[in-house]
């Protein structure tokens, strides 16, 4: 038991850790459910590289990282909603083109800068053990934010994601929630990559969520699962960090994969077990 | 004729000049079409014709479009006005989403409450009573994946329903059922337009389905023809919406429409298949699944629908 919680009691860094770990993995858990049940999972991976430009180009400039991930994320919403209105290419080949040219242009851009390695390391991996008293507030206010929306859209979201045509029925603007819906996918990765980084908040944004599709009945149990996976994940992966000496960013994430992966067996070996199965047809 | 039942009365659905694309490619190309209230409209055509297009242009729900529809005579890019009922195609539903029947069914009101993320007891009661009356009560708790093909498309007419829609649409929904869900779910729909309900629906069965409907609409981008399928059903009218050889029969008031056998195809396969053909001839005598799937291919009149479904016939003209 002292093995479990001693090093969060005894270590402010890694209190400060664990509790903006939990405070993304309640964003991602909420976000999360909404790009698996939308199918939004390719953009939602576009969108945690497509800030790195704007991040690097942020430092270079002396501003705040959080300023050009702002900005990165928004020039790829409006790039990817530019390219696939404007030309007959579909949205994955439109996500695609960005998303390799915004990652080449981040990495070119971090190249200029002296400390070339460490810099880009420490915006794809996170540096979730140096989170400041302000970015936990800046993460609490975010997670707040994404509940709040996620609450009071909740109803056009669901029709948006299982069945469109009836979102034009209830009047619902289709265009409007989906914009709506990447603008929280996008704050959720740039409030996120200061902890988990950005390569990780993807993983944050999928593990979690995907476990909860395998288990749960309904929306709100799923984002429920999610968010607990999350969490424990964020516990387990930075205990890992401290006892075995681990990138702790990247144990948080690993673990978060590897409880999907553990459930996904889990399901199927009781889907197994019962042949005939639950559906009726 | 039923179409012409409320002639005083201002249709309820109208398009003026509509044309809707989907990238370059244009689905509906200047379409002018009214729906008078209380009609049972059927719309038929070949797959790509703008069937689903045009459902979905009356609930304003085509992003490039030309013209102006209206609903009760209020452009359908406004705000709503018209109770409208949808029922999708079973094929395109995601049955693996989380959700039970009963919050399925309530989707249908969402529009009332669109800010409200809970359900209320009496979204609850209202689910519950449509199911009831759909048959299908005491279903509420099950997941949607736990459903047969039959209470699947009952649910989603449930959740058309629970709305107390004044125009009901609905995409192929016979498409995907067996035959007798597929009377029931007429039946209904006979029903609720004897209550006055409006009701549009896309279907590519012409014998079994359209021929029975009161009216019909042919699309193949532009509207061919449109009326009483006893009228309308002819052969130069549907070669002209399949662009297709197809053969109508008419015999005891029965419209058979079948497209003609393709003969040269058989030929076709027999010289290209020499040795399946030979492997066939070493099992004769011996009734072996394939030869039956041969020869119930090269039917003359392909699926001629003698099902017994000629009182579906009649019903929904009375």
């Amino acid at each position: 038991m002292e093995l479990l919680v001693s090093p969060f009691l005894d270590n402010a860094f890694m209190l400060r850790a664990l509790a903006a770990g939990i405070l993304v993995a309640v964003a991602c858990g909420v976000v999360g459910t909404f790009v698996v049940l939308r199918g939004l999972a390719f953009i939602g991976d576009a969108l945690a590289h497509g800030v790195l430009p704007g991040i690097a180009a942020a430092l270079l400039l002396g501003l705040p990282g959080i300023v050009g991930a702002a900005a990165g994320a928004l020039a790829m919403i409006g790039g990817v909603t530019l390219v696939t209105r404007r030309s007959r290419l579909s949205t994955d080949t439109a996500i695609g083109l960005l998303f390799v040219g915004m990652l080449a242009l981040g990495v070119v851009i971090v190249s200029r800068s002296g400390s070339f390695a460490g810099d880009l390391v420490a915006i794809l991996f996170g540096q979730v053990l140096g989170v400041s008293e302000g970015s936990l507030l800046l993460q609490a206010g975010a997670t707040l934010l994404v509940i709040v929306v996620a609450v009071v859209c909740a109803r056009p979201f669901l029709l948006l994601a299982f069945d469109p045509d009836l979102a034009d029925v209830a009047g619902f603007p289709a265009r409007r929630y989906h914009t709506l819906m990447l603008l929280l996918v996008a704050l959720t990765v740039v409030v996120s990559f200061q902890t988990v980084g950005t390569l990780l908040v993807f993983g944050m944004l999928l593990a979690p969520a995907g476990t909860g599709a395998l288990l749960a009945r309904r929306v709100g149990s799923m984002m429920a699962i999610a968010a607990l996976v999350g969490a424990l994940s964020t516990w387990a992966g930075l205990l890992l960090s401290w006892w075995l000496d681990l990138a702790a960013g990247a144990s948080v994430v690993l673990v978060a994969v590897a409880i999907f992966f553990l459930v996904l067996a889990a399901t199927s070996l009781g889907a197994a077990r019962h042949p005939v199965g639950d559906r009726a047809r | 004729m039923t179409h012409a039942a409320r002639a005083g009365e201002p249709p309820l659905v109208r398009f003026a000049a509509v044309s809707c694309s989907y990238g370059r490619a244009t689905v509906l190309d200047s379409v002018d079409l009214e729906i008078p209230r209380g009609a049972l409209v059927g719309v038929v055509g070949p797959s790509g014709a703008g069937k689903t297009t045009l459902l979905r242009a009356i609930v304003g729900g085509v992003p490039r479009m030309r013209g102006v529809v209206t609903v009760d005579g209020r452009p359908v890019t406004g705000p709503r006005s018209a109770r409208v009922g949808w029922v999708p195609q079973l094929e395109t539903v995601d049955w693996d989403f989380p959700a039970t029947v009963r919050e399925v069914v309530c989707m249908g009101r969402w529009g009332r409450a669109p800010w409200r993320a809970w359900m209320t007891r009496e979204d609850r009661a209202a689910a519950d009573a449509v199911l009831d009356r759909l048959g299908v009560g005491g279903l509420g708790d099950r997941q949607i994946r736990q459903l047969s093909g039959g209470q699947q498309q009952r649910v989603f007419l449930a959740r058309a329903l629970i709305s107390d829609p004044v125009l009901l649409l609905l995409d192929e929904p016979t498409s995907g059922v067996d035959i007798r869900t597929r009377d029931e779910v007429l039946h209904l729909l006979a029903d609720l337009n004897r209550t006055g309900m409006t009701i549009v629906m896309t279907t590519h069965e012409l014998n079994s389905v359209a021929a029975h409907l009161p009216w019909v609409v042919c699309v193949n981008r532009r509207i061919v023809a449109e009326g009483d399928p006893e009228r309308i059903f002819t052969a130069e009218i549907l070669n002209a919406t399949y662009e297709a050889d197809l053969r109508i029969v008419r015999q005891d008031g029965a419209i058979l429409v079948a497209d003609a056998a393709p003969h040269r195809l058989r030929s076709a396969l027999r010289h290209s298949h020499d040795g399946y053909e030979h492997a066939h001839h070493e099992h004769e005598g011996d009734p072996h699944i394939h030869d039956h799937d041969h020869a119930h291919r090269h039917e003359p009149v392909p699926h001629a629908h003698a099902d017994g479904s000629v009182h579906v016939h009649e019903e929904p003209r009375s």
